[in-house]
């Protein structure tokens, strides 16, 4: 017996690349893109939808609607003139950059000016796969209870911002939207930290500047 | 979660660097898997086997060296491990991603990896 090396043993590799060549794709044709992660029915949709809303006027905005299996954000989006494809990905329980990639061909990407892309909803596997966005953000809401992020270490400290959605449920649910606040604050110092209640678009000018869309 | 894509990224990173006839003759795969990484060896090794079945690599089995997490302060000059949340009503520890002596951001120099560090071959007529 006897041992050999690989010259490049990481597993990932191809994932990172197929990324990095979304990214470089993105930035031909000057769009950028956001990596929209979070818990099952945190509210990605809605935010996404809220942050349309209010500026579709000045921005031309797309969505990928990413789910194992239907068109029901796919169908949300369409119904809010945002531009959509839809990406099931049958089994995976996450995005992967080359369904990205796929979404991206299919994609009028000369007409537009910022990409959404709405992972699955799961705190675990996402982090495991980089898809080449600008940035990424993680939702979660109140409804999920106060210790999401310290389940879920990995995911937050990667992220650019963390979104807390349905703030305005706090008090109903006996939840302390301060918690996962400084949870976050502790793993991700360099991370920014917004509350919002995206059906009643309460925090949406905030996230929007954070998420730097309407500096050009 | 996604033992399943993880085996066949595996297989192909395997296929892509290493010719069929070595890896007819592979026995053990050696991975190195960082703390940080959510997989579950049972199911990784289980979806690798059922994938691999009746084909090239059916002898193979994988072997696991978990890489634990070393961190790097971008502010202050702490590098080591992290401190863990052992908050009972976790049921787990949890790493706490920030510096241990000044709480700012770190990075991760080790912990991360998911990658193969080398096969074990028997040894075959060209090998002599």
């Amino acid at each position: 017996m006897h041992d050999i090396n690989l010259e490049d043993g990481d597993i990932l590799a191809k994932q990172k690349e197929l990324a990095e060549k979304n990214r470089d794709k993105l930035s031909l044709h000057g769009v950028r893109a956001i990596n929209v992660m979070g818990a099952i029915g945190s509210g990605k949709t809605a935010l996404i939808e809220a942050i349309h809303d209010k500026i579709k006027e000045e921005v031309r905005m797309g969505a990928v609607a990413g789910d194992v299996a239907g068109t029901d954000d796919y169908e949300r989006f369409e119904r809010a003139g945002i531009t959509a494809y839809n990406l099931n990905t049958h089994s995976d329980c996450h995005l992967d950059a080359h369904l990205v990639d796929h979404s991206l061909e299919n994609m009028p990407l000369d007409e537009l000016d910022l990409l959404f892309v709405e992972n699955v909803g799961n705190l675990v596997c996402p982090a495991d796969f980089p898809l080449g966005t600008d940035k990424e953000i993680v939702v979660i809401s109140v409804t999920e209870g106060e210790d999401m992020v310290r389940k879920h270490p990995k995911i937050f400290s990667q992220s650019d911002i963390v979104v807390i959605n349905k703030v305005d449920l706090s008090d109903a649910i006996g939840v302390n939207p301060e918690k996962p606040r400084s949870d976050y604050e502790e793993i991700n110092p360099n991370g920014k930290v917004i509350f919002t209640a995206a059906t009643k678009g309460e925090g949406i000018d905030e996230l929007i500047s954070a998420l730097d869309i309407l500096e050009n | 979660m996604h033992e399943y894509s993880i085996a066949k990224e595996l297989i192909d990173t395997l296929t892509d660097q290493v010719d069929d006839e070595k890896l007819s003759r592979t026995k053990k795969i050696h991975l190195e898997l960082g703390e940080l990484r959510i997989i579950s060896r049972e199911a990784l090794a289980q979806a690798f086997k059922l994938v691999t079945e009746d084909t090239i690599l059916s002898e193979a089995e994988l072997e696991f060296e978990e890489i634990p997490l070393f961190a790097r302060c971008k502010e202050c000059d702490f590098e080591g491990g992290v401190n863990y949340d052992d908050d009972t009503s976790l049921h787990f520890s949890v790493p706490v991603l920030s510096c241990p002596e000044c709480g700012s951001s770190v990075e991760i120099v080790k912990g991360n990896e998911l990658s193969v560090k080398s096969l074990t071959v028997e040894d075959g007529e060209q090998d002599e």
